[in-house]
């Protein structure tokens, strides 16, 4: 059954990305119990037989988090990346994933706050030549996040930290895992 | 809960995707190796067998003897290379390593093949991803390859196309042309082989 660039995945990705946001603005909406909003630089690294073929690359996350109880908020969130090809120079893997989930956070001190997160996760894919090519694939993945940091607390309303995340993309029966280290600077409510 | 259950819904239907594209960037297309073999059935009962034979080096570069026999009779050695993801080819007329195939395979990509001659032109072309079911086997997201090439003589223009139909871990699996016509036909399918 022969398939073509793109096969019409990026409008569904995109479905399912606006699927997952729009809950969670009307929730930040209604909820007024805290919680935080913060940028995250980061490194991706391919694990398993990707990382064979594409090497780490920054990633740039946006994290949103509402607070339900001082123990649990519930997190979404985005971000961007693109692979190079270790072997092809002229070769990338663009992931966009986005994610929404719950996260556990305890104080550590009074300026710190450890936690640890779990999310479900879509993740769009492209695969694409930068100079000597035209084409492209591209697809939309499930999978899930688990990640784990801690925050530190410089003032009521700024926050600095760092999180791991493990990214576990399923394609088919298959899962590409992917391991994120990233910082992240923000502001909390 | 219910809005949950959506969401975990679409997520799970991301996973079944029919595009399967990790997993397509992340397998060897072109598995070349000492001592692997193929053998491959004409539509006229012909037999093609194909085998690396060695790793040497050949005009400069780092290559694989290869060596193919029709029904039996040993037909000229070709000479694989690699340039990072290029995958070049002695061309003994140019005397010259050519690209042959440029790796990974990427869905509407592609390459120009040097002839040899200035009034015909060559390209390949990723077409697409098959399924493809041999007597051989089932072979899942194959990358389709179509070489297209245009002679010009006499102010005419003659077009021909094959096709070549690459494997996960394998390498090539079936072969084809396309007519004047425009009708598809199969050359020859993949009937054994070995690859580690």
């Amino acid at each position: 059954m022969p398939r073509t660039p793109g096969d019409g995945l990026t409008r569904s990705g995109l479905l399912v990305l606006f699927t997952l946001l729009v809950p969670c603005i009307h929730l930040a909406a209604a909820d007024q119990r805290g919680g935080s909003l913060s940028v995250e630089p980061s490194l991706l690294m391919p694990m398993g037989p990707l990382g064979q073929d594409y090497g780490a690359a920054a990633q740039a996350d946006l994290d949103f988090d509402l607070g339900i109880n001082p123990g649990w908020s519930m997190i979404f969130g985005a971000g961007y990346t693109t692979l190079p090809n270790l072997v092809q120079k002229d070769n990338y893997l663009t992931l966009a994933p986005a994610w929404i989930g719950l996260k556990s956070k305890a104080q550590f001190r009074q300026d710190v706050e450890i936690f640890w997160d779990l999310a479900l996760e879509g993740t769009y894919a492209k695969e694409f030549y930068q100079n000597s090519g035209s084409g492209s694939i591209e697809t939309l993945d499930g999978g899930g996040v688990a990640g784990a940091g801690f925050d530190l607390w410089l003032s009521p309303s700024l926050l600095i930290g760092t999180e791991v995340k493990a990214h576990l993309v399923v394609e088919g029966r298959d899962v590409y895992p992917f391991l994120q280290w990233g910082l992240r600077l923000g502001l909390r409510g | 809960m219910r809005r949950a259950g959506w969401i975990a819904a679409l997520l799970a239907l991301a996973a079944c995707n029919a595009n399967p594209l990790l997993h397509e960037a992340s397998a060897n297309y072109a598995p070349l190796a000492v001592g692997e073999t193929w053998t491959y059935q004409g539509s006229g009962g012909q037999v093609l067998s194909r085998a690396v034979a060695a790793s040497l080096t050949y005009q400069g570069r780092a290559a694989f003897l290869v060596q193919e026999a029709l029904n039996a009779v040993p037909q000229p050695n070709r000479y694989w290379s690699f340039n990072g993801g290029d995958w070049l080819q002695w061309n003994s007329s140019l005397s010259s390593w050519e690209l042959y195939r440029r790796l990974p395979y990427v869905t509407g990509n592609s390459w120009p093949i040097a002839s040899g001659s200035p009034t015909v032109t060559m390209e390949t072309k990723v077409d697409s991803v098959e399924n493809l079911s041999l007597a051989s086997g089932y072979y899942a997201n194959c990358f389709k390859l179509r070489t297209v090439s245009q002679s010009y003589a006499g102010g005419v223009t003659t077009t021909t196309e094959s096709d070549a139909w690459a494997a996960p871990g394998i390498g090539d699996v079936q072969y084809g042309q396309v007519d004047a016509s425009g009708t598809a036909s199969v050359l020859a399918v993949i009937t054994a082989y070995q690859v580690p």
